[in-house]
């Protein structure tokens, strides 16, 4: 569903790599943790696969399509939901969903319908009426989730997904993005909760530096240690090369 | 303490003024000393323009002892004009900044905290009367032989003071704003309502401070004296303070500035915390599931950028007061006395052939307002912190920009026809090409502005404007618009009148402008649609 290969990142000719040389393979039912430190490269590779950010090296292709050379085919079939949903404050919850309904094309019937369905298990119907501004970040969150899911997207891109929700709101989508892979869809979200990681996901991405320090199945990269032990292990490796370097 | 967070908000003016917030050392020195530049040149340019039109008059007034009127006058509309200026920018930074909280959480006393937003108010203050008093200093200076030291020790005194208490006023108002605002849902339409009004009352005392006024202080001036002694005091004295180097008038001025300073100060931090920590009052909307309209995607855009445009009113001052200006002048210029078309087009019904310079004149006049809106100029600029949102829609550049075109036509075209037709019926029975042209140069002009401020936005504007108010209001973009627009129309006029009068009719060349604008219009369409734009909308965002 969603392939990363040799992807490279340098926001400008003579500076360093963001990401470097990155390849990874999403397949349809997959949930894919992507994790990593505060400036890791997580979030730049995420927008490289939405079609937001430029690349230097390399081909990501989603479903088969490449996001260069087919931007509009590739996002018709996937959704980002960012890590910080700066929406459109100014309009209504509702009317927000309703602009991302008619860009999507999507039947005013079936739009209501699903409206109502995950508004309704994101908590938010309620206040579908109030502008976003009023919002707070978590409801912003649940908002940008509803409208991610509106035109039932094949391929659903996630950045720190989980922060600012409430419980339920964490426990709704986890139970979600499982239903949505069992049905065939595929999941690449990035994390910093370990927890999370390691109880939802299929299979896992660990950066730093911009370079991938492991990937694959949870068991597999895991071993017999946590995950938490195992990703803190590889990041102090690569330090202490970096210093030896 | 209080020292830190005077030069923290010192330096976010700066900041504010010269759009370098974390820019290149190089650079931001080269914008500061640029916005200098710019500060010196408005002061030269005011005083040069004040003594031109009112130097006559005060040179009139000095050897009566009437000098007072003019300092006083200038006061006032210093005052006005900084109301004008700062009320939305106190309310903002003293009662509703984003970090009130978090300095709450730190140990600085409130009152510091405070002090530190007034004193950034004080700073934006000083703009105006420092602008107007050094104007009516020139002014007396130059038409009286010159005024002595002390003289100009006390203007700068009482310029001074004078901002202290349009800071005071500035920040009661402010207060006031934002408890209305906090406590109704169409806080827009407060701001807006607030904004037209202060822009109205400066616009009449600017336009009533004139010879006339002035010459009235001259014939009237026990009355007037009487007049700004009872009603505006603290005005009169400075007026007096000023022009008489009074010590004791300073003192009364100082006096009626500081205390009313003292008082609100006081009053304000000792409810500070409760202001900036209240909630919204407004009752909560409860969402009840109707039937949901489907738009195309163009028009889904549009419609977009139309509720962003009514949701902000900054933006709607900033961008959109062109289409106030454009009703305004077309209504005085058709009903008005005093309006030289309107005079034209009465001598035009006794002059045959009169017709089509009557098209022309009222074709050019509209095309020239057209300029003056520029809603698709920063239409770009303000999507700032939303860019994502559109970058990650299966939707190319021409369909987004179209919208942000269409945003700006939908406010401009009804305003361009219905002032088209004002003209219209203040003219004698015009043939048919006159009809259309009439209506379809200013609406080619405002075509022309629109598209030029969506492409001049997509390839100079910036994106990393905090808000949707700060795009609007400083997005540089947006003048290029404005002088396209304006330079085309000025430009096919001023080509006729030189070299084309004598060799080709009025209504030939009308007719030829009009297609020309249109010619300049498709152009500029079809280039939305080109891979320079994909490419440029592509990259936005990308560094």
């Amino acid at each position: 569903m969603l392939q990363i290969n040799h992807y490279t990142k340098q926001y400008s000719v003579n500076g360093p790599k963001a990401v470097d040389d990155l390849t990874l393979h999403i397949r349809p039912g997959e949930i894919y943790g992507f994790l990593g430190h505060n400036g890791a490269g997580k979030t730049t590779t995420i927008k490289a696969c939405c079609g937001i950010l430029d690349f230097t090296e390399g081909e990501i292709l989603i479903n088969g399509m490449s996001i260069k050379k087919q931007p509009l085919e590739c996002k018709k079939i996937m959704a980002y939901i960012p890590d910080n949903p700066d929406l459109y404050e100014f309009m209504s919850g509702i009317r927000y969903l309703n602009f991302i309904g008619d860009v999507y094309g999507i039947p005013t019937d079936v739009r209501e319908k699903r409206i109502a369905e995950y508004a309704e298990d994101m908590g938010i119907t309620d206040a579908l009426a109030e502008k976003v501004a009023s919002y707070s970040h978590g409801m912003k969150q649940k908002l940008a989730i509803v409208a991610a899911l509106m035109h039932e997207p094949k391929l659903l891109i996630m950045d720190e997904p989980f922060v600012g929700l409430d419980p339920k709101a964490a426990f709704i989508l986890k139970k979600f993005m499982r239903r949505f892979c069992d049905n065939g869809g595929a999941i690449f979200f990035s994390t910093h909760v370990l927890d999370v990681a390691e109880k939802l996901c299929d299979k896992i991405a660990i950066i730093k530096g911009g370079k991938l320090l492991a990937d694959g199945d949870i068991e597999t990269v895991r071993g017999n240690e946590s995950l938490e032990e195992v990703f803190l292990e590889l990041v102090d490796d690569m330090k202490v090369e970096e210093e030896n370097a | 303490m209080l020292k830190i967070l005077l030069k923290s908000r010192l330096l976010a003016i700066a900041d504010q003024f010269s759009g370098q917030s974390k820019g290149k050392k190089a650079a931001t020195i080269t914008s500061h000393i640029t916005l200098i530049v710019l500060g010196l040149l408005l002061m030269v340019g005011a005083a040069v323009g004040v003594n031109a039109l009112l130097g006559g008059t005060v040179a009139a007034l000095a050897p009566q002892g009437l000098t007072w009127g003019f300092y006083a006058a200038a006061g006032g509309l210093s005052l006005i004009a900084s109301l004008f200026l700062t009320m939305f920018y106190a309310q903002g930074v003293v009662f509703e900044a984003k970090d009130n909280e978090m300095l709450l959480s730190m140990p600085i006393p409130p009152s510091a905290i405070l002090a530190s937003r007034i004193g950034s108010v004080y700073l934006m203050n000083l703009i105006a009367p420092v602008v107007i008093m050094f104007a009516t200093g020139y002014t007396v200076a130059v038409r009286t032989g010159g005024i002595s030291v002390l003289s100009v020790v006390f203007l700068v005194l009482c310029t001074l003071l004078l901002t202290l208490l349009t800071a005071t006023i500035t920040c009661l108002l402010a207060w006031l704003v934002s408890i209305i605002t906090r406590r109704t849902r169409k806080k827009t339409l407060v701001q807006l309502l607030l904004s037209l009004a202060a822009m109205g009352l400066l616009y009449f005392v600017t336009s009533n401070i004139n010879r006339d006024l002035l010459a009235s202080i001259k014939d009237n001036a026990v009355s007037i004296a009487d007049f700004f002694r009872s009603k505006l005091y603290p005005l009169y004295v400075m007026g007096q303070a000023i022009a008489e180097s009074s010590w004791l008038q300073l003192l009364i001025f100082a006096a009626c500035c500081i205390v009313p300073f003292v008082l609100v100060y006081f009053l304000l931090s000792k409810s500070f915390i409760r202001i900036v920590t209240a909630r919204s009052t407004a009752a909560k909307l409860k969402y009840e599931a109707t039937s949901l309209k489907s738009s195309s995607l163009v028009w889904a855009m549009t419609k977009k950028d139309l509720t962003r445009f009514f949701n902000s009113s900054p933006y709607m001052m900033n961008a959109g007061i062109g289409l106030l200006y454009t009703l305004g002048w077309t209504i005085f210029n058709v009903f008005s006395g005093n309006s030289v078309i309107k005079g034209l087009f009465e001598q035009g019904t006794t002059v045959p052939d009169a017709g089509p310079y009557m098209i022309l004149v009222s074709a050019y006049t509209l095309s020239f307002f057209a300029g003056l809106t520029t809603i698709s100029g920063c239409s770009v600029s303000v999507e700032g912190k939303n860019l994502w949102i559109l970058k990650s829609l299966p939707v190319r550049a021409k369909g987004i920009l179209i919208g942000k075109f269409l945003s700006h036509l939908v406010l401009a075209a009804p305003v361009s026809i219905i002032c088209s037709i004002l003209y219209l019926l203040s003219m004698p029975s015009p043939d048919v090409i006159g009809i259309v042209t009439i209506f379809l140069m200013p609406l080619a002009a405002n075509v022309l502005c629109a598209l030029t401020g969506v492409i001049s936005n997509l390839f100079f504007g910036k994106l990393n404007y905090p808000s949707i108010a700060k795009a609007a209001k400083s997005s540089a973009s947006s003048l290029i618009p404005m002088l396209v627009t304006t330079v085309l129309v000025v430009g096919t006029g001023a080509v006729y009148l030189f070299f084309l009068r004598e060799t080709v009719s009025v209504r030939i060349f009308t007719v030829a402008a009009t297609l020309f604008l249109l010619a300049v219009d498709a152009g500029l369409y079809f280039f939305l649609g080109s891979s320079a734009v994909q490419k440029r909308w592509e990259a936005l965002g990308n560094s």
